[in-house]
């Protein structure tokens, strides 16, 4: 999988890293000569197919050959993974750097969340707990556990459990996930019995709960008291982890970057969730993008290890095994503007809004993004769950659509063109630096090439640098850019969220490091005390909802992050050993294969009676 | 005046307080021109090693951005609500990571510990196991599969090369010698990519990657060093088969000249078999510098063969490196790339000091 085929949010790290790699020195040298292995290979072996052979699709005739896995339990009986690098392999302790990590499969079925937030059906689905409830002044937050739940080593997982790891959280700004809300609003837990846990806060706060929500890769993880009691959370290991969820650690083996983790005989939720699926195992896939998808191919792998590109060569060629399945990143692809008057001419609100009208999101959306994906008009993803916060209303009043003439109007107001049809700002010519984390090669970084040609032709001087990762975030952090082409990923259940990151408290002087917080240094009297009055309000309550309205033609007044298109990426399944996939017609989980909610799909795996080679 | 000077010819001048030092010295360097040679060479080991130490530490270090940094913004992410704690962290991490202060405070850190401590820091790819422990870690894999090869490749391209040099003419020595300038400048990871092809993907007789079956558990068993023999075929061959081509040429380079010596005559003359001649005569003579060159080239086990491990996906120092490099964990690239400048410089001095056992007619005094 390229990297324009994962969504870029959350702990990705991994899979972020792995794919530099992947375009890396490595990748050219041998995908001469690995690309001609796609078209050698091929034989005989069963097929299964559970996709749909419409007229227009190519016919799927191609036979599959099955290679050998390598992996320590049969194939047959296993689901295989591959979708990032791994460094780490006897360290499952998240709360530090590189601990646990990340798409392993740990997030995904050992771990389990209290509730989750299925973005594709929007259905909210009580997991450890059953319910949660505020008292009136949202100052007291309940959450009820589930009175079945233990732990993979026997012991019952009760309230208790969640206010060790609360209060370890809350008092360990040390710790990853420390601090933060936890420290700001959590005075007190209490456990009036084991299924109960009271959440007592210092001021209140009715979005406390989201914490606890897995709706984007994951929620808070609730640690075995037994455990980790009395042990350093700098140093302690957690190996092997001891979660709730239907699987546990079987193998880590280090040498072949891979972790294999084997069904929970005495898994506690079997009613619910009793998967066929006996073994999976995640492991690191090949660096180079052919000898991936040749992987994939012969159905080495299940999941993941597979791009559009080659995706689209195995349909052309007939392969029958493949389901792709598209869902929306939550994060679309935006720009982000810098506020700070001491960047000049793109402090300016109306500069803004010409660059948003210089932004073609139809081109880009169908002939940049790798498969058809709309222009986005909010700055949040569109699903079911965020269809509430739309106003139609404001979206006709601030249109973003693709006029160049607006454009050439308002620059004409900001930056008048001299005699020599150059526009300057305050005196000097006026010029725009763009700055985006990915590489030359990849979709933001086209997608601000294309704006910064639109520039160029209504005569603002533009530059666009392809900077590394740590490089970016420098620049990214300091405030050291104009325009920064990546994503906008702030709004995960409310635009609230989004509102409360852009206040002026957070705003540093260029220079100083945001850390991660108003990066774009966006100051707004009004919006400050929006975010505050909205920070303590239901946002489903009738009383935010014109203040919601206010701060959203605010944010389109002055436009500090201008989405562009939505993030459609596709996801390949292969059925030759499981079936029961979530396709586009029956989309009934998130069908990414990092995210927790992966677990609800390998919950629906059937077997296909495949042997194994 | 002149009294004065007459007296300065003649009255002794007074011993400078180092002259007895000095002398002593060189009365215990011209006793013992071995050791003498030994210190000297020492010393200039330690020059040559602080040297590539330092300059490996400024390379690497003035890579802008700031791993522990862009890490934590990344992971905290998963906590969306976090964000105001990771300041803190970020603070905390770098101090542990020794990336707080100026590049010139993190230099003499940075060698203090590695010098009295023997400690490298934690590594930011496996934290919180340390660097060297990551190190350790791959090196099994790296010695055992390149070093191996690099070893057969040294002495099977000696043994051909002294064949084609001695057999200079005959067609089998032309058709080697021809082949080596061909294939020789190949890259190994080319010729990796298609013995992937053709064994794995087209005769699918070996596996074209990992280190061995993922079914066997490690250890002394039969089948377990089967499969590792197996699965480090491919990979072995590619570093071996180029390998043999480039000492093939050096070695047949030299040793053509010896061939025209008069004691080879002088041999032939004795009445000595050609095998002998070319064993303890020729090939003597030719495979000093074959010892240096190879000495040399054990910097390319540590870092020239990464391409070769990431290929095959095999878990050794390379992959170890290329991940380190990726996030940007100095204290690893650092371990990996000092170890590589130890043991180089090591090696070198041990060949060094052991030429005159190779050959009697190597003095350094």
């Amino acid at each position: 999988m390229t990297h324009s085929q994962r969504p870029r949010y959350e702990d990705v790290q991994d899979i972020l890293k792995y794919q530099l790699s992947r375009r890396g020195v490595l990748g050219a040298g041998s995908a001469l000569a690995m690309g001609g292995l796609l078209s050698a290979c091929s034989g005989g072996g069963g097929s299964y197919t559970d996709e749909g052979q419409g007229d227009d699709k190519p016919k799927q005739t191609m036979e599959v050959e099955i290679g050998d896995a390598n992996i320590p339990t049969p194939r047959e009986k296993t689901l295989v993974v591959a979708q990032a690098d791994f460094t780490v392999f006897d360290n499952w302790n998240n709360l530090v750097p590189n601990g646990a990590p990340g798409a392993s499969g740990f997030d995904i079925m050992v771990k389990e969340y209290m509730f989750y937030l299925n973005l594709a059906t929007g259905e909210l689905m009580p997991w450890l707990c059953t319910d949660y409830s505020y008292n009136d002044d949202f100052t007291r937050l309940t959450f009820t556990f589930d009175e079945k739940v233990k732990w993979n080593d026997g012991e019952p997982m009760t309230a208790d459990d969640f206010k060790f790891t609360v209060e370890l959280l809350r008092d360990r700004p040390d710790l990853l996930g420390g601090g933060g809300d936890l420290a700001t609003y959590v005075k007190a837990v209490k456990t009036p019995d084991p299924q109960t846990a009271v959440l007592e806060m210092k001021s209140s706060n009715p979005r406390l709960h989201y914490n606890f929500i897995a709706v984007l890769l994951g929620a808070f993880d609730i640690k075995p008291r037994h455990v980790w009691e009395g042990k350093d959370p700098l140093s302690f290991r957690d190996d092997p982890p001891v979660r709730t969820g239907p699987y546990v650690l079987r193998d880590a083996i280090q040498s072949q970057k891979l972790f294999a983790w084997e069904k929970n005989p005495d898994y506690w939720n079997k009613e619910k969730l009793d998967p066929k699926v006996e073994f999976i195992v995640y492991r690191s896939t090949a660096e180079q993008a052919d000898a991936a998808a040749l992987a994939f191919e012969k159905v080495e792998i299940d999941v993941g290890s597979i791009d559009e590109e080659h995706a689209a060569q195995l349909r052309t060629r007939g392969y029958p095994n493949l389901i792709t399945t598209q869902f929306n990143d939550p994060c679309p692809r935006a720009l982000w503007l810098n506020c700070d008057p001491k960047r000049g001419l793109i402090a300016e609100p109306k500069m803004h809004w010409a660059i948003s009208y210089l932004i073609d999101r139809e081109k880009i959306g169908k002939n940049v993004w790798p498969v058809d994906v709309p222009g986005a008009q909010y700055p949040w993803a569109d699903y079911p769950t965020n269809e509430q916060w739309e106003i139609p209303e404001l979206a006709e009043k601030y249109p973003l659509t693709y006029d160049p003439a607006a454009a050439e109007k308002l620059l004409d107001e900001i930056a008048p063109k001299s005699g020599e049809g150059k526009r300057t700002y305050d005196g000097k010519p006026a010029s725009i630096e763009f700055i985006t984390g990915v590489a030359v090669d990849e979709y933001e970084y086209v997608m601000a090439k294309l704006v910064k040609e639109e520039l160029g032709k209504l005569g603002v001087q533009a530059s666009l640098r392809s900077l590394s990762g740590s490089v970016h975030d420098k620049k990214w952090q300091l405030g050291e850019f104009d325009v920064s082409a990546q994503w906008v990923c702030d709004v995960s259940q409310d635009p609230v969220q989004l509102y409360r990151n852009l206040q002026s408290a957070y705003a540093k002087p260029i220079g100083q490091n945001a850390v991660g917080r108003n990066n774009v240094r966006f100051r707004d009297d009004e919006m400050d005390q929006l975010a505050k009055k909205l920070g303590n309000l239901d946002p489903t309550s009738e009383e935010a909802q014109p203040l919601l309205k206010r701060a959203l033609e605010i944010y389109y007044e002055t436009l500090p992050v201008i989405p562009v298109i939505q993030t459609g990426y596709p996801q390949y399944y292969n059925t030759t050993f499981w079936t029961g996939w979530p396709t586009d017609e029956d989309l009934y989980q998130v069908p990414l294969n990092w995210w927790g909610h992966f677990m609800f799909i390998i919950g629906r795996l059937e077997p296909t009676g495949q042997a194994a080679p | 005046m002149t009294a004065t000077t007459s007296e300065r010819k003649t009255e002794p001048s007074p011993p400078s307080p180092r002259r007895p030092q000095l002398t002593t010295f060189r009365a215990l360097a011209s006793r013992h021109p071995l050791a003498a040679y030994a210190v000297r060479r020492f010393g200039l080991y330690l020059i040559e090693m602080w040297g590539a130490l330092t300059i490996a530490f400024f390379f690497f270090r003035l890579i802008p951005g700031d791993p522990v940094q862009t890490f934590i913004q990344t992971l905290q992410q998963n906590y969306i609500y976090n964000k105001e704690a990771s300041a803190e962290m970020i603070a905390l991490y770098q101090e542990e990571f020794g990336l707080e202060g100026n590049v010139f405070v993190q230099y003499l850190r940075h060698m203090q510990k590695l010098i009295f401590e023997q400690d490298l820091g934690p590594s930011l790819i496996n934290y919180p196991t340390s660097a060297q422990e990551v190190i350790l870690r791959s090196l099994p894999w790296t010695i055992g599969l390149l070093g191996i090869s690099a070893v057969m490749a040294w002495v099977l391209g000696l043994m051909a090369g002294a064949m084609a040099g001695w057999r200079r003419g005959k067609p089998g020595a032309e058709l080697a010698t021809n082949l080596s300038i061909i294939l020789g400048h190949v890259p190994f990871y080319f010729v990796a990519l298609i013995l992937v092809y053709v064994f794995a993907y087209m005769l699918g007789v070996l596996p074209p990657r990992s280190a061995y079956n993922a079914a066997i558990a490690p250890g002394l068993s039969l089948d377990f060093i089967g499969s590792l023999l197996k699965h480090g075929l491919l990979p072995a061959a590619s570093i071996v088969i180029i390998g043999v081509f480039n000492w093939l040429l050096s070695t047949r380079m030299l040793m053509i000249p010896v061939l025209g010596e008069d004691y080879l005559t002088y041999a032939e003359a004795k009445g000595l078999r050609p095998s002998r001649i070319l064993s303890r005569y020729a090939l003597r003579n030719v495979y000093l510098p074959q010892v240096t060159a190879f000495g040399i080239s054990m910097g390319f086990i540590f870092n020239g063969n990464v391409l070769v491990e990431q290929l095959f996906n095999y878990p050794g120092l390379g992959s170890t490196l290329v991940t380190a490099i990726k996030q940007l964990d100095f204290n690893t690239i650092l371990g990996v790339t000092d170890m590589a400048i130890i043991s180089v410089l090591t090696v070198n001095l041990i060949l060094d000091l052991t030429l005159p056992l190779l050959d009697p007619r190597v003095k350094y005094w």
